[in-house]
């Protein structure tokens, strides 16, 4: 009962920060000249009600969890890891590459080797900047956004008849992956794929993590205070580049895993900010995994009704832009949202080792 | 920063949107007269329909056949936010019972031939984009395709014509299909009218940044070009050719715009626009949805739109006008003509 308690007042800013992003969109909306309600409904409705909505909404919601994960371990450790977008593309270019360059695997080999060769590349891709900030003290938000850049023109460069281009196309793409290396779907007639499992499976592993192991007390140790965590003895630059490690891996997790269970092939502008989006995501839950997987469902709710509200209303399905943004506003100034509210003033921000006791209870 | 700037431009296009829609808001579509209305829903790439380009023609297509009130059409459209989001957006349409899918550009190709096969009911059409034999197209399903070559070479006349140093220069997108055909076409044009003519040209390669999307690219290009003589450079590759415009400008030479008429949608060029090489998306989407609802569905799964079906051809000059001498335009008018009546051909023949 107090554990239930516990976590719904750790859940209650941000539920109210979601409701005030809905009530700021709504007025958006109501400028526009439609009814807000109307949209609202056609959102729920697009997102829940219609034909294979309910597995789109699912299918939207994994890489928000991966993605989620990927930046709450890095603001675990105090790491504002923006290039998940970058390492996204990473992930996704060589779980395309192993998908459809190997041929005549069995499916039990050819997923794993294409899922270990997407988290491969965000790995790699993320270490870099974990080690220029190791190394050299370089701000991983500077270099993390600027390896997204690259990592977009790299990908753009390696399909636009480059390398990975499929000749055969009359568009810029690469070709499809084996079937082989296609993640089976889960319910027939619909493309809700495997990802949703290991999607699930993934936030209890970091969790425990993060929570139960060495490695993340170390992490914890390391964001709460690094000169204290250096005078335990703690390896503050190899926990970094470790962090990064593990944030980049799942980053890549979530590119190979659009490829492998959604779109089967790579196109030029793969990914339109889910890696910015999922910033917001880890900002809603918290930076708590178990969270990740609400906040990550009302972002992918959000994505999938979109074009339904849309088709209904002839509101942008850019809305949902205006909401995710709002609700980041929110979250990033809880006190605002406790004046809104009149909520009792708690000790605004708990010392930081309760705060983690709080969490481990 | 990132964000706030995307929820700026996802604020703006709200309003856009709002304005846009303010119009056909009200125009459901059917009248007294219309035993069936039929509806037509049009997918976005990415670019999403503010992007003054593909998607906002396209679906200038659909709100022409709408306020035609004997075709009894009512359209909608919805955005695409990621690359997996096509199937999904047109299955939507599909299952609330539309009659017609438009799906905007190559990018979709793939996902549309899925859908227009799982959904034989359903008509679809994609803009700029044509299924070979071996795809097996099924019959509810049409590419509308264009001759650029023709565009490009009614504009290739009109820079031979008007030339003063007698070289004129193209910078260009990726080198796909449509884009080698408006470059063929030029040059034939420029020939036509100035056998002795030098056309300059540069493709953007796969190391040249984003790809149609490289406005400092096209920019360097068409002043490369320019300082090697060229007096005249036509931009013809999405925002790649909107920095050649600016390069144009820039050095205070002739520019030649693409796909619409530019002098209306990137006024930044104006400048220095004489005209633009145009290729109808509206005409053409417009001209599918009459087809479906006329019950003269293609069985080709291909409509063309050349010179003569008015598919494709030039702008208006503007401002460029008062520059470009009464016979120059005479001669141009005149190449139009046997264009569309079939007695001039550009000699281009690239699928």
């Amino acid at each position: 009962m107090r554990l239930v308690l516990h976590w719904l007042r750790q859940a209650l800013v941000p539920l109210l920060s979601v409701i005030c992003g809905f009530i700021v969109a709504g007025f958006a909306v109501f400028l526009s000249g439609a009814n807000p309600v109307d949209a609202l409904v056609a959102l729920f409705q697009g997102a829940f009600l219609e034909r294979n909505s309910v597995s789109e909404t699912l299918i939207a919601t994994i890489p928000y969890i991966f993605l989620g994960l990927a930046v709450a371990i890095g603001f675990k450790a105090g790491l504002f890891n923006i290039g998940a977008e970058g390492q996204f593309y990473l992930g996704a270019i060589a779980g395309t590459y192993v998908g459809y360059s190997l041929h005549g695997l069995p499916a039990i080999v050819h997923i794993p080797l294409a899922v270990a060769a997407g988290m491969l590349g965000g790995l790699g891709y993320a270490v870099i900047p974990g080690v220029l900030k190791a190394r050299f003290g370089a701000h991983e938000v500077i270099t993390t956004i600027m390896l997204n850049h690259i990592a977009l023109a790299v990908s753009d460069y390696l399909i636009n008849r480059g390398p990975m281009g499929d000749p055969h196309a009359s568009a810029p793409k690469t070709p499809f992956i084996q079937h082989s290396a296609e993640l089976p779907i889960l319910i027939p007639n619909a493309r809700l794929h495997l990802g949703l499992l290991l999607a699930l499976a993934a936030v209890p592993i970091v969790w425990f993590l993060i929570e139960r192991t060495t490695v993340g007390f170390r992490l914890r140790a390391v964001g709460l205070n690094q000169t204290a965590a250096r005078a335990a003895g703690i390896s503050v630059g190899w926990t970094i580049v470790l962090v990064m490690a593990m944030s980049g891996a799942l980053a890549g997790l979530a590119g190979a895993d659009e490829v492998l269970g959604v779109s089967h092939f790579m196109p030029p502008t793969f990914s339109v900010g889910y890696g910015f989006d999922s910033i917001a995501v880890a900002l809603v839950a918290r930076s708590n995994p178990w969270g990740i997987v609400p906040a990550a469902f009302l972002f992918g709710s959000m994505r999938s009704g979109a074009g339904f509200m849309q088709l209904q209303t002839q509101v942008s399905a850019d809305l949902i832009s205006v909401v995710q943004a709002t609700v980041i506003i929110f979250v990033a100034a809880p006190v605002m949202v406790r004046w809104l509210f009149r909520l009792r003033e708690r000790p605004a921000i708990p010392t930081p080792l309760a705060a983690q006791e709080g969490a481990a209870v | 920063m990132m964000r706030s700037v995307r929820s700026l431009a996802a604020a703006a296009a709200i309003v856009m949107a709002a304005v846009a829609c303010g119009g056909n808001s009200g125009t459901s579509g059917g009248g007294a007269s219309c035993s069936k209305t039929y509806k037509v829903g049009l997918v976005t790439d990415v670019g999403k329909l503010s992007d003054k380009s593909f998607n906002a023609t396209s679906w200038q297509g659909v709100v022409d056949a709408q306020n035609d009130k004997s075709l009894c059409v009512q359209g909608k459209a919805i955005e695409s936010n990621q690359p997996t989001d096509y199937a999904k957006n047109m299955q939507t349409f599909v299952d609330q019972g539309y009659d017609m899918v438009v799906a905007v550009g190559f990018l979709m190709g793939d996902d549309t031939l899925a859908e227009a096969k799982k959904n034989s009911g359903t008509k679809f059409a994609i803009v700029d984009f044509a299924y070979t034999p071996t795809q097996s197209p099924p019959a509810n399903l049409t590419g509308l395709v264009f001759k650029e070559d023709q565009a490009g070479f009614e504009i290739g006349a009109l820079a031979g014509l008007m030339t003063k140093t007698g070289t004129v220069g193209q910078v260009l997108g990726l080198k796909i299909p449509p884009v080698v055909r408006y470059a063929e076409g030029y040059k034939a044009g420029v020939k036509y009218t100035n056998p002795s003519a030098k056309v300059l040209e540069v493709y953007q390669g796969p190391g040249d940044g984003a790809a149609f999307n490289n406005p400092d690219w096209g920019k360097a290009r068409a002043i490369d070009e320019i300082n090697q003589n060229a007096d005249i450079i036509f931009g013809g590759g999405g925002n790649t050719g909107n920095g050649a415009l600016l390069g144009a400008l820039s050095k205070q030479k002739a520019c030649i715009g693409v796909d619409t008429d530019q002098f209306v949608s990137y006024p930044d060029a104006d400048g220095c626009l004489m005209t633009s090489a145009e290729k109808k998306l509206a005409t053409a989407v417009k001209t599918a949805i009459t087809d479906m609802v006329k019950n003269q569905w293609p069985s080709s799964n291909l409509l063309t739109f050349d010179a003569a079906n008015g598919g494709v051809g030039i702008s208006s000059y503007h401002d460029y006008d008062s520059k470009i001498p009464a016979d120059v335009k005479t001669k141009i008018t005149d190449i139009q003509k046997k264009l569309a009546d079939g007695s001039l051909q550009t000699g281009v023949n690239i699928s």
